[in-house]
């Protein structure tokens, strides 16, 4: 005889009759989801695709997650975990509220702080610049065309009054001490973002520049490292003169 | 040092970075997914080995080969985490109150999902985790890139004197269709755990 509900309840049926037997025979029965029989899935199958991957993708997250924290407390060369790391114009960080004081910037930004565990650690060769944030030329000319940067020029000024990026203040950076009454007053925003350059890629004027700014609370500075060569290369507008 | 003038720090590439520059892994990974694809689709007669399921058996190459990637792109980084956590940073897509956590964590987990994938042992975990990092960082190295942001991918070697480019996130999303074949193959030659 045909089962009620058709076909489909057919396991069901056949499910309840087996475990019913089983009750009278004194055995237990592991409880079967129906969804399970109605997909002739056998029992004890392996869990949903989607649910494995999650839990096995966070016992591996956990695992090395707590690893990490272990070694880089044991570690010698370990860093600071609660240090703010360096601020820029992030994409997380643009979704909170920006906020001046206490800011650090990237030029600023010390890997191992005052920890004596960490004391140690060699400081970055000045040419190494991997704590500087670079712009590329197509960065440095949106920046310029939305005028939403100041461009500080850090080569010495004979070369800046032969050519310099329109806008641009010349900052030369081996003579910071004597040009920065000069020039920081007109740099009254540590908010606002400043672009330095100098000679090219092969300067490291615009690098020292940028970690001295920094280093006075300057939250946005940015290495433009193609510099004066690759912008003129470029066709893009120029001034000369000691005008900015 | 006339002008302040130094070394470039970008130019004067290597042989290793050449070798393991974009365009180069980019092509092997096209050549490893045209391989998967033959074995999926081609005739069964073209197929090497007879005994061999030519399907199954590309599953384990792609996966194999995602774990070799993760794990060494990992090395480099396990003990460097202040290095690493700078190159995190100049991204400037994390919050930068996470960024040395992430310096710190992330090698070590790219370091144990690679294995993982290599031996086999809860793969699907580990294919789904090579799959959201590749995914991150591809849109991490977009947003920088769209940003004007000049940056080395840091990817395998944090002294790497490569700067990225589009070429790297093309690079990214061939490795995110590796992954994903992994993370989706039902089953895969020489797993040690649980498949």
């Amino acid at each position: 005889m045909e089962p009620h509900g058709g076909p489909d309840r057919r396991g069901l049926t056949e499910s309840r009759d087996r475990r019913d037997k089983a009750k009278t025979d004194g055995v237990t029965m592991a409880p079967r989801r129906s969804q399970d029989i109605l997909k002739k899935v056998p029992p004890g199958s392996r869990p949903l695709f989607w649910k494995k991957s999650f839990r096995q993708a966070w016992d591996l997250l956990l695992f090395s997650a707590a690893l990490a924290v272990l070694f880089n407390l044991l570690f010698p060369y370990g860093i600071e975990l609660k240090t703010p790391a360096p601020k820029g114009h992030g994409l997380m960080d643009s979704l909170k509220t920006r906020r001046a004081s206490g800011a650090v910037s990237y030029a600023g930004f010390k890997p191992f702080p005052d920890r004596p565990r960490v004391s140690a650690t060699p400081t970055p060769l000045p040419g190494e610049a991997e704590d500087v944030v670079r712009l590329s030329l197509s960065g440095a000319k949106n920046r310029f065309d939305r005028n939403s940067s100041i461009f500080l020029d850090a080569r010495p000024p004979e070369e800046y009054k032969e050519g310099h990026i329109p806008g641009a203040l010349n900052f030369y950076a081996d003579d910071f001490d004597q040009a920065a009454p000069q020039v920081l007053p007109l740099l009254p925003d540590k908010n606002k973002e400043i672009i330095a350059y100098c000679h090219g890629s092969g300067c490291e004027l615009s690098i020292l520049l940028a970690r001295r700014l920094a280093n006075l609370g300057y939250v946005h500075v940015k290495v433009f490292f193609g510099g004066w060569p690759q912008w003129k290369a470029a066709g893009y507008p120029i001034r000369s003169g000691e005008e900015p | 040092m006339e002008g302040g003038r130094i070394s470039h720090p970008i130019g004067g590439r290597t042989v290793i970075d050449k070798l393991a520059g974009d365009p180069s892994l980019c092509l092997a990974t096209l050549v490893l997914l045209l391989l998967w694809l033959a074995a999926r689709i081609g005739p069964r007669k073209f197929r090497v080995f007879p005994g061999l399921d030519g399907e199954k058996a590309a599953d384990t190459l792609l996966r194999v080969v995602c774990g070799f990637l993760l794990v060494g792109a990992s090395l480099d980084k396990l003990g460097n985490a202040a290095k690493f956590s700078e190159a995190v940073g100049n991204y400037q897509v994390l919050a930068s109150s996470l960024v040395p956590l992430a310096g710190v964590v992330i090698p070590w987990l790219e370091f144990f999902a690679g294995i993982s994938l290599a031996l086999g042992v809860k793969r699907r975990g580990a294919a789904f985790l090579f799959c959201v990092l590749m995914l991150v960082y591809a849109f991490s190295l977009s947003w920088a890139l769209a940003h004007g942001i000049e940056l080395n991918c840091s990817c395998f070697d944090s002294d790497s004197n490569e700067t990225a480019t589009w070429l790297t996130v093309l690079r990214d999303v061939l490795f995110l269709a590796m992954g994903f074949i992994a993370w989706t193959s039902p089953k895969t030659y020489a797993a040690l755990g649980d498949d």
